[in-house]
């Protein structure tokens, strides 16, 4: 029943080509709307009003105000901010810088060692990533961000002869050494010399037996109530750290419990806190007095010359007796008890020349008073022992340094759950004599000690766990370490804005 | 190759595809870190973001050059194969360009709207190629499918006239059948309609407008039987049945969708397919003497060819609607791509 191809086109309208196909009529309505569509969505996208559209991303808390329509208070139109982005010049990266600087006053990394057209090229996205979610912490920095630089440092410096660790990791990988020794920790800058050997044993003795060793029945009233009674009076008093280490602040999340007043101070991070960083100075009135009474005011004022004799005086009468009364009940054979008798007797017999020293104005008897007044027992004297008005000022400065590591910026609060001699190791054998761990020994095994519980590879970490270390724990470069920061015991790396628009001071190092 | 015939054209364009796409991908990896790719404003993304919009560009121009063919700018298969391959290609270049990232709202858009893009391209590509070759095998009685319409018509008409020459008047109570002046008069003028041999029941019909086809009738060895013989061979009641069956089944499906009221939902109706008419008309032979079938097999060959045209329209739906949303968001993508080179520079 086929029909040829001449009839068949004779039912076609010859021009059919004039009538529009619907399929081209939708094309033509879809390609109008595209067009109409994608224009408004378009011209809306280039106002003000539309700007959260272009943001990749909700910013973190601190800048979340300009979340919705604040680009431009971060963004330099026409300057790429992007660290990768292309075109980007000094200039540019300046006109960014400023826009974070208009509010963030910081300082830039150590700029009196670092090239300075190097410097030029840093800028603050380049470790501070934002649009990365409101719980995003903008001081969470990337290891990659300092070791961009510091695993060369030398092409960085302005002294390329400066002895410069290249540090890729805070532990060894791969053969490649990890982070240096900590200088902080190479010399006990202090004055004092201590054993924390001998005061961590029972009764601060001397020896095992010794029969000097202090009880809790010997120490004055006064002082009493500062250490726990052992459960016989007689018994040896054992030192715990914290008997003379305190916590500058409460531990962080205990604050009102423990210090419901606690007023926020400046920690060595330059920022205010209420948790608990390090450990005040030990104060001799606190610390030590109970157990190293002073003959002689610790306030004695030099000036007044007739006060001064009069004290000196009656000490030297109260030494004679307290030296006869010790010589009446001591045993021959206790070697230590005659020492001290033998010492007390020559500060008598130098004591009578001491005062005729003080009426002469002689400065030999402030050097008498420090060698015989159990001052040199702890403290090194003076540089200029003339000079010194009081009791006091006749011993060297401690130089003990509140925060040794001076290069990072270590905090105890985070390790509160370790005990202290985890890291800080003491030789307590108690059949040794010898004192062990004087002042020069620092007490920390140096960063190996750290890198026990502080691992960067992930894989290790879970190692190490399942090997059975306890509080195992990230090694991040921010963990110690800071870009800004101004604080006079920590990382100082600057210049330092003194005001709002002020000039800028030298930061200390 | 299955998507395409001559595969010699989709070398040039598939090489250039393939060395954007590796030469792209791996200079924005190589100014990453730490294996993650540098973002769409490093050099390199800024280069491959620059020749995936120029892509999309050249892309649009598809649309003026079909409306500029009389400068017969370039050979419509070559300009096919680049549309394809580097079609194709812009969706890794822009992901390369972005650092396998989606940004923002606004970019998060651009690159659904692209993918849409490339995926009704991609469907539409295959369906440009699979449905004409089902087409030509499957439907050999296919028209231009905006003549669907009136042929189908034009063959409703041929039907009236076949079985008034051959049966004879439609006799009473067999039906009623449905008016089609307004059909006839928007028929345009030149179009081959056939007489009726009853105009009484063509009204409207102006013959001087109309030529006279009669082609079945006349070249087809049965059809050109039908006349007074066959009239005489046929009984009343064969003659009442095929006028009762033509008016209330065949002609309402041939016109469907063209007459109001007269639609017959293919689903329903009995001869809604081919399996359905094929047993229908068998049956109604069953029912009227052999001098029929003759009458019969021209009928079924008509009702055959409209199921065809519905086959056609619904291939044709499938072979060109779809370039309605590819274009519809091609454009939307153009418009706001220039949008997102401005806002990009801005604040990049």
């Amino acid at each position: 029943m086929a029909i040829t191809g001449k009839q068949r086109s004779r039912r076609i309208d010859r021009n059919y080509t004039s009538s529009e196909d619907r399929s081209i009529l939708w094309k033509r309505w879809f390609g109008w709307a595209g067009l109409i569509l994608g224009a408004l969505y378009g011209l809306w996208m280039l106002t003000p009003s539309a700007a959260k559209q272009l943001s990749t991303g909700t910013l973190s808390k601190a800048h979340h105000a300009w979340n919705e329509t604040g680009c431009e208070q971060c963004h330099a139109p026409w300057s790429p901010i992007n660290t990768r982005s292309f075109a980007r010049s000094t200039e540019v990266i300046a006109d960014n810088n400023r826009r974070c600087n208009a509010c963030h006053r910081m300082a830039d990394h150590y700029p009196a060692a670092t090239k300075s057209n190097l410097l030029a090229l840093e800028s603050c996205v380049q470790c501070h990533h934002e649009h990365l979610g409101i719980n995003h912490n903008l001081l969470d920095i990337a290891d990659e961000s300092c070791v961009r630089c510091h695993a060369d440092l030398a092409q960085f410096v302005k002294d390329a002869n400066r002895p410069l660790s290249k540090v890729t990791s805070f532990d060894s990988t791969n053969g490649i050494p990890g982070h240096p020794d900590f200088q902080g920790l190479a010399k006990d800058p202090g004055t004092i010399q201590f054993s924390h050997t001998q005061h961590m044993r029972p009764g601060q003795a001397l020896k095992p037996g010794d029969r000097s060793a202090k009880t809790w029945d010997s120490l004055p009233p006064a002082f009493q109530d500062q250490y726990p009674k052992p459960k016989n009076g007689f018994d040896p008093i054992q030192l715990t750290c914290s008997d003379c280490h305190e916590r500058d602040h409460p531990i962080a999340g205990y604050g009102t419990l423990e210090s419901p007043n606690a007023i926020p101070v400046t920690n060595s991070l330059d920022r205010q806190t209420n948790a608990h960083v390090l450990y005040k100075p030990v104060e001799f009135s606190k610390h030590c007095e109970a157990c190293h009474q002073l003959d002689l005011p610790h306030k004695l004022d030099f000036k007044d010359h007739q006060h001064l004799l009069d004290v000196v005086a009656t000490s030297q009468q109260q030494r004679l007796a307290r030296s006869e009364r010790l010589q009446s009940t001591s045993k021959p054979n206790e070697s230590s008890v005659e020492e001290e008798n033998q010492l007390r007797i020559a500060g008598t017999a130098s004591g009578k020349d001491l005062i005729e020293l003080i009426k002469e104005n002689n400065p030999l008897a402030k050097t008498v008073i420090f060698k015989t007044y159990a001052c040199s027992k702890c403290h090194q004297p003076a540089i200029d022992l003339a000079a010194a008005n009081n009791l006091e000022s006749i011993v060297a400065p401690s130089a003990l340094p509140t925060q040794w590591l001076t290069k990072a910026s270590f905090s105890h609060g985070p390790h509160i759950n370790v005990q202290c001699d985890v890291c800080h190791k003491i030789q307590l054998d108690s059949n040794a004599f010898s004192l062990g761990n004087l002042s020069s020994d620092v007490l920390i095994d140096g960063i190996q000690g750290c890198q026990v519980c502080h691992i960067v590879d992930e894989a290790k970490r879970k190692g190490a766990q399942l090997a059975g270390v306890k509080n195992i724990a990230r090694a991040d470069c921010i963990d110690c370490h800071r870009y800004h920061d101004h604080g006079p015991k920590g990382t100082a790396t600057g210049l330092r804005f003194t005001g709002a628009t002020g000039p800028a001071v030298e930061g200390s190092q | 190759m299955l998507l395409a015939r001559k595969m010699h054209l989709h070398y040039g364009p598939i090489a250039l595809a393939s060395i954007l796409i590796l030469g792209g991908g791996l200079w924005q990896y190589s100014l990453g870190t730490k294996g993650s790719p540098a973002t769409g404003s490093s050099l390199a993304g800024l280069v491959v973001g620059s020749i995936a919009a120029g892509i999309i560009l050249f892309e649009l121009l598809l649309w003026p050059r079909k409306r500029l063919r009389k400068y017969k700018l370039g050979r419509t298969k070559f300009w096919v194969a680049y549309h394809l391959w580097l079609g194709l290609a812009c969706g890794p270049l822009a992901f390369i360009h972005s650092g396998f990232r989606f940004g923002g709202t606004f970019t998060t858009v651009l690159m659904a709207l692209l993918v849409l893009v490339l995926t009704s391209g991609v469907f539409g590509w295959v369906m440009q190629v699979f449905i004409p070759r089902w087409m030509l095998g499957n439907l050999p009685q296919e028209t231009i499918p905006s003549q669907i319409d009136d042929v189908s018509l034009l063959s409703a008409l041929e039907n009236r006239q076949m079985l008034t020459v051959a049966l004879g008047p439609k006799p009473p109570n067999t039906g009623k059948l449905v008016a089609l002046e307004d059909q006839l008069s928007a028929l345009k003028s030149g179009l081959s309609v056939p007489s009726m041999g009853n105009a009484d029941a063509m009204p409207g019909l102006d013959k001087s407008n109309a030529i006279v086809v009669g082609a079945r009738q006349r070249r087809d060895p049965q059809r050109a039987s039908f006349g007074q013989d066959l009239a005489d061979d046929l009984n009343g009641a064969d003659r009442i049945e095929i006028w009762k069956q033509y008016t209330l089944v065949i002609e309402p499906f041939l016109l469907k969708n063209i007459v109001p009221n007269s639609t017959r939902s293919t689903s329903r109706s009995p001869i809604g397919n081919l399996q359905r008419t094929q047993e229908w008309f068998k049956n109604l032979q069953a029912s009227c003497s052999d001098s029929a079938f003759p009458i019969l097999m021209a009928l079924q060959s008509t009702v055959e060819e409209r199921l065809q045209f519905d086959a056609q329209r619904m291939a044709h739906a499938w072979l060109h609607r779809w370039i309605a949303f590819h274009a519809g968001i091609s454009v939307m993508l153009g418009v706001l791509l220039i949008v997102h080179i401005i806002q990009s520079l801005r604040y990049m």
